[in-house]
């Protein structure tokens, strides 16, 4: 991927920021960084399948519902180690979105949406009647760190994803998903199994989306189905188009700024909903404008026909 | 010379219409084969049918050996077999370099995990596949062009973009669409004489689907005829050209 | 046998109800490829508005509900060209979460207005129930019907035998063709709106007065039973659409009877699912061939 130096100095400079700046935040603020940061790891993989393929699918909240649930329940019923757990949690989000992903990816225009639409609120209202499972009353874990310990893992996962997704974009994986998106025919006709690499990409966004609930269970300690709905799935693909769909950088910053933006509105707990919905809105709005395409070209610094820049 | 294509027997209906009825070609390895006919008379859908995006109802098509039915269209390029399209049908948002290195997909790519750990063995066999793929521009004369984006080609090097896309991997068998449709007389002939030197270079067959009769006549080594469906004649070009019903079917008969 | 009756008349009634939310759907679907997650709020929006102008306001029942209904219309129209035509370049999951969106705006702006509990909502239809060969109909069923058949006939008159319905059509099948013999696609676009928002408005009032009571989320649930009509029936077939809803509006009553109540929900999820497993394009809708 041919960059420009000062790209990689800037992203090393707010590394370096982001590793040290825990020391100097009380709690609250960490937490808020740390929903973020979770957050912005879903984004991260969701970035990958909608850039390259542009489909929005809109239930993730079900994929980190079930990464969160799995990690909580096998941690507290059956002893297991965050480190296994973790990964686990990862598997069991990948195998549903295989799962999903086979008979749905297929399907073109809004069928996608409709389908993970269905998916997302599948998921809730499930995990909403399982009261075996802790369903809407919760499961509670006991964090294993302070808040602060978390963020570095948090931080850490993060840039390990991005560093993942970035490879894969600009490398054959990408090429082929864009190739699929672009002309099927002429893609296959290249040797690239179109629904593979669809479900592939779809399945690595799932991925990321189950590791980062687990992430999520045990930093914050509680998880309930009540928090994974709806609104939740609108915001991974809210940050994913505010960042600028094919930046990593930008889907992190993105996700920081929606993060925010729902911590000033928990302010205001009874407009809350409507007023982020208003948001959420405008947010997609303006960034139709001439302006808003403006800003985000100078801020990648990338010509616009150089999506999937080969290697010098 | 062993047969290293060989279509028997196809038929193609699309509900009620007949797109290919019972039509059998031979293609030799090392030989240039045409197939001509009036439009409409079935030589897309019967590319189509090898390169398996329509499936027949009837007939039996092999390969170097394999039974090209029993595989989706995107194991041909293994097997060797690989086409271009009648309108180019390239990836327009990349670069030539990139549309190339898609055509490399199937031959021998890093394995996804290590490319998505960006691993040094990754790393060293993506600078490997440039490699190959700039070498296969150098061959069609696109060298200079690898890195522009396809779509600010002409037409006539958008052509080319699009063989060194299906030539990347080094197949054996080349299925043409039209190649020569939107060049004009000088492009015809570089292009033809691209061919030729591509079947000694690179040791590569190739069925040819063309409406430029001078391209098939003097470029062919064998010729099939297709007319509403049906093969009405098949032979080298001198016959063909003499054929009465070949002749017929492009002129009408009163 | 009666049981038998019934239960097709309330389903009939159920399906009325879903064929006008329906209706709107798929309208607004074809010409701008927009699927409008908002129409049950939208239906409820139109309840509350005819309660507030007869309750509140003083009016008469009908003349809150024609004015309520050219409300709507207008909110339709203003819907269309301030938050959706800014993103008709855009990917259309943007527009899809837009009217997502706007159901907890709209839902909360009634709640904050009007309160988030039940309300009461009185119409002036009164006197006994009629008897049709041996079955009770009450007189808001028979009207419910009656106005989903009319409005239905004309909506499907006007699309068939009028100028108007014609170049709806037209964008409906290709914008770009449209706009090349001359038709202003950007108003089409904006009067479809409009229409499916006052049907949506109709579909409130008739559901307030089915139950008497009003809430925000009142509609929630028949739009999903319209949704699955619009997608099992075929998104690109407003006959088809129309009379999958109305079977599902049939086939839920009857499963709930017969089977079991908890399946009254859960059997539309099934067949949308496997619709979308098995034909996608919907019972009635053309599945696209690529042609390379």
């Amino acid at each position: 991927m041919m960059r420009r130096p000062w790209n990689q100095c800037a992203i090393l400079i707010a590394l370096v920021v982001l590793v040290v700046v825990p020391w100097f935040l009380d709690d609250y603020t960490i937490s808020v960084f740390n929903t973020a940061g979770t957050y912005a790891i879903v984004a991260v993989g969701l970035s990958l399948f909608c850039g390259r393929l542009r489909q929005y699918p809109l239930g993730h909240a079900g994929f980190f519902a079930i990464g969160a649930f799995t990690a909580a329940l096998l941690a507290t019923r059956l002893d297991w180690p965050i480190w296994l757990d973790l990964p686990a949690a990862g598997l069991a989000a990948t195998l549903a979105g295989v799962a999903l992903g086979l008979p749905t990816l297929r399907l073109g225009g809004p069928y996608l949406a409709i389908a993970t639409l269905g998916f997302g609120l599948l998921v809730q209202d499930i995990l909403n009647k399982a009261d075996w499972a802790g369903g809407r009353t919760g499961v509670s874990l006991t964090p294993i760190w302070p808040d602060r310990g978390f963020y570095w893992l948090i931080l850490a996962l993060l840039v390990a994803g991005a560093f993942v997704v970035h490879n894969l974009r600009h490398g054959s994986f990408g090429r082929a998903l864009l190739a699929a998106r672009e002309n099927e025919a002429a893609a296959q006709a290249s040797g690239i199994d179109v629904a593979r690499y669809r479900v592939a990409a779809f399945a690595v966004s799932t991925a990321f989306a189950g590791v980062a609930g687990a992430l999520f269970a045990h930093w914050s300690g509680f998880v309930s189905s009540s928090s994974f709905g709806l609104p939740l799935s609108i915001t991974f693909v809210a940050m994913v188009v505010v960042g600028g769909v094919d930046h990593t950088p930008g889907v992190i910053v993105g996700a920081g700024f929606l993060t925010a933006l729902q911590q000033v509105l928990e302010q205001q707990p009874h407009l809350a909903d409507a007023l982020y919905a208003a948001i959420i809105i405008a947010v997609l709005l303006l960034g139709q404008t001439a302006l808003a395409r403006r800003l985000l070209a100078l801020f990648r610094r990338i010509p616009p026909f150089a999506v999937g820049q080969s290697h010098g | 010379m062993d047969k290293l294509l060989s279509v028997q027997g196809v038929s193609l209906f699309f509900g009620g219409l007949c797109a290919l009825d019972g039509v059998s070609v031979d293609v030799q390895a090392g030989a240039i084969s045409g197939l001509i006919g009036p439009n409409g008379a079935g030589k897309t859908s019967l590319l189509n049918c090898i390169s398996r995006l329509y499936r027949p109802q009837q007939g039996e098509i092999w390969f170097a050996g394999a039974n090209l039915l029993l595989h989706p269209p995107h194991a041909l390029i293994g097997l060797g077999l690989a086409r271009t399209f009648q309108h180019t049908e390239l990836f327009g948002t990349m670069s030539v370099l990139d549309n190339v290195l898609v055509g490399l997909h199937g031959a021998g790519r890093p394995p996804t995990m290590a490319e998505a750990l960006g691993l040094p063995s990754a790393r060293r066999g993506a600078r490997e596949q440039c490699g190959r793929a700039l070498e296969t521009l150098d061959i069609v004369g696109l060298g200079h062009a690898a890195h522009d984006p396809v779509a600010s080609l002409p037409l006539g090097l958008q052509k080319r973009a699009g063989l060194a896309r299906a030539l990347a991997g080094r197949p054996r068998l080349v299925l043409l669409d039209e190649p020569a449709a939107g060049l004009n007389s000088s492009e015809k002939q570089e292009f033809t004489a691209l061919l030729r030197r591509l079947r000694a270079e690179i040791d590569l067959s190739i069925m040819l689907v063309e409406h430029d009769m001078d391209m098939v006549m003097t470029l062919c080594d064998h010729v099939t005829v297709l007319d509403f469906g049906r093969r009405i004649a098949e032979g080298p070009p001198a016959a063909i050209q003499q054929h009465p019903d070949v002749i017929a079917a492009y002129l009408g008969v009163d | 046998m009666t049981t038998l009756a019934h239960l097709m008349i309330s389903g009939l009634v159920n399906g009325s109800l879903y064929v006008l939310l329906t209706l709107g759907l798929v309208l607004v679907y074809q010409v701008s490829g927009v699927i409008n997650f908002a129409q049950g709020a939208l239906a409820a929006a139109g309840a509350y508005l005819t309660w507030h102008l007869s309750s509140n306001v003083g009016l008469s029942f009908w003349l809150a509900a024609a004015l309520a209904l050219a409300i709507m219309f207008v909110a339709g129209l203003l819907l269309q060209v301030l938050l959706l035509k800014p993103l008709r370049k855009a990917p259309v999951a943007l527009s899809l979460i837009v009217t997502l969106s706007l159901v907890s705006i709209i839902e909360d702006a009634i709640g904050q207005n009007w309160g988030f509990g039940s309300v009461l909502f009185v119409t002036p239809i009164s006197g006994a129930p009629f008897r049709v060969g041996g079955v009770l109909v009450s007189r808001i069923d028979a009207l419910t019907i009656a106005v989903a058949v009319v409005l239905t006939a004309a909506f499907f008159g006007a699309v068939r035998w009028t100028p108007a319905g014609m170049m709806l059509r037209a964008v409906a099948q290709s914008t770009s063709g449209a706009q090349l013999v001359g038709i202003r696609v950007g108003r089409v676009v904006l009067v479809a709106w409009g229409l499916s928002t006052a049907l949506a408005a109709v579909a409130g009032i008739l559901i307030a007065g089915q139950s008497f009571i009003i809430t925000p989320s009142m509609a929630d649930l028949y739009l999903l039973s319209a949704f699955a009509g619009a997608v099992i029936g075929g998104m690109d077939s407003l006959a088809g659409a129309a009379l999958s809803a109305l079977l599902i509006g049939v086939v839920q009553n009857l499963v709930a009877f017969y089977v079991s109540n908890l399946w009254h929900d859960a059997i539309v999820f099934l067949l949308l699912l496997a619709v979308l497993l098995l034909r996608p394009a919907g019972l009635f809708g053309h599945a696209v061939q690529r042609r390379v």
